[in-house]
């Protein structure tokens, strides 16, 4: 949730925006197909990758070292601005 | 406030605050000037802005609202702004070379393996087909977001030893207990706990060569497995994949898979799931490398030997 909330935060306060999906579905235990086929496969493809703006925070250019930031950061006259979490941020869910 | 203002890191404190490297020095030189100093190892997950030669300038523990993260970020701006500009014009700081990296704590991308980036969700049955899914979590119907890292050598177990048209072979142990163990998981809430050994009910996957080209070989994937840690936690999704082999390359340009099935539970870090039984959808496919956010280690393999299946 933690993860979630700050990018949140990122999204609007480096891109000035954030999309929330609200599926209007209702709640039902799922029937699993006895066959998947590929059609099938395309369209969950495309449910369940994120859907447009869902990964506003994938357009900042994230570095993934603190040594990288603090050449990048020296050589530009820049602060560093370092996000850390327990579970990568950028991919623990 | 922009994005020219800063130069934006992040990084997995699990790793950062326990490598005994210059990286990790350099990184608890400035949590220690925070309110978070990680007493007995404990986290130092936070928001820090700070100098490139180590002064903190801002913080914040993960809370808040955007505005008073945006007052955190104005703030430590503004003291940057204000140091002396020897330390804040361009190249103004020397910054040493990095250390020899602490190979406990470090995880390196696999050479001329396979990097597969992963998403999860939550979904609905809608008609004949699934929706997006609708839960109580702030947060807990968006796509969850890991990497897939497959060795060198697993990838040559992926290539079809007999290239005709309907030859199926399983896919091989390790990739097929990785996959299972680390992937088919629900991680849209926070970390999961991964599924062990003796959760792997039922695990087949196979391959099956569906075209021979001149420049490619390819393959469907199928699969069922079963996971269960006991009546409350539980996975049983179908596999369907569609993989595409380039033997003048040695490298796959398509790896697409699609699990699906009812998930049932949570684990300690990943609470409010939903009640009872609920369709959940994994979606794979390669990673793109020329992203660094792209290159990052999967969640599982901080337990390296289990994640390799080395246990």
């Amino acid at each position: 949730m933690t993860r979630v909330f700050i990018l949140g935060i990122f999204s609007s306060l480096f891109l000035g925006g954030f999309c929330y999906w609200l599926a209007a579905a209702p709640s039902s235990i799922a029937p699993v197909p006895e066959q998947m086929t590929a059609a099938r496969m395309a369209e969950l493809q495309k449910v369940i990758r994120p859907c447009e703006g869902e990964d506003a925070f994938d357009k900042i250019a994230w570095l993934t070292t603190i040594h990288e930031a603090r050449v990048k950061a020296a050589k530009e006259g820049k602060p560093i601005l370092l996000w850390e979490m327990d579970g990568h941020p950028l991919g623990c869910g | 406030m922009t994005r020219a203002d800063f130069v934006p890191v992040c990084t997995d404190d699990w790793y950062t605050r326990r490598r005994k490297d210059s990286e990790g020095d350099f990184f608890r030189k400035v949590a220690d000037q925070s309110p978070r100093k990680g007493l007995n190892g404990g986290t130092r997950q936070g928001i820090y802005v700070f100098t490139a030669d180590g002064e903190l300038l801002g913080y914040k523990n993960h809370g808040g609202d955007a505005e008073v993260m945006k007052k955190v970020f104005l703030d430590a701006k503004a003291k940057f702004d204000k140091l002396p500009e020897s330390r804040r014009k361009p190249s103004g700081v020397t910054v040493p070379a990095a250390g020899k990296p602490d190979a406990n704590f470090n995880r390196i991308l696999p050479e001329d393996g396979i990097v597969l980036k992963v998403h999860g969700r939550i979904l609905e049955a809608k008609a004949e087909t699934f929706v997006k899914g609708t839960c109580d979590f702030t947060g807990g119907d968006q796509a969850s977001r890991d990497y897939c890292w497959i060795t060198a050598d697993e990838k040559k177990s992926l290539i079809p030893p007999k290239a005709e048209v309907g030859f199926c072979y399983a896919l091989p142990e390790k990739i097929a207990q990785r996959l299972a163990r680390f992937h088919l998981i629900d991680n849209t809430r926070g970390e999961p706990e991964f599924w062990k050994k003796e959760h792997v009910v039922a695990n087949k996957i196979t391959l099956t060569v569906t075209a021979v080209k001149d420049d490619a070989i390819e393959l469907r994937l199928d699969g069922e497995v079963k996971l269960e840690a006991g009546p409350k936690l539980g996975f049983e999704p179908k596999l369907r994949g569609n993989l595409r082999y380039i033997p003048s390359k040695k490298a796959f340009d398509q790896f697409d898979i699609v699990a699906l099935g009812d998930y049932r539970g949570e684990t300690t870090y990943t609470p409010g799931s939903r009640e009872g039984r609920k369709p959940f959808g994994i979606s794979i496919g390669l990673a793109d490398l020329t992203k660094p956010s792209e290159r990052i280690a999967p969640q599982g393999v901080r337990d390296r030997d289990p994640y390799l299946g080395r246990d």
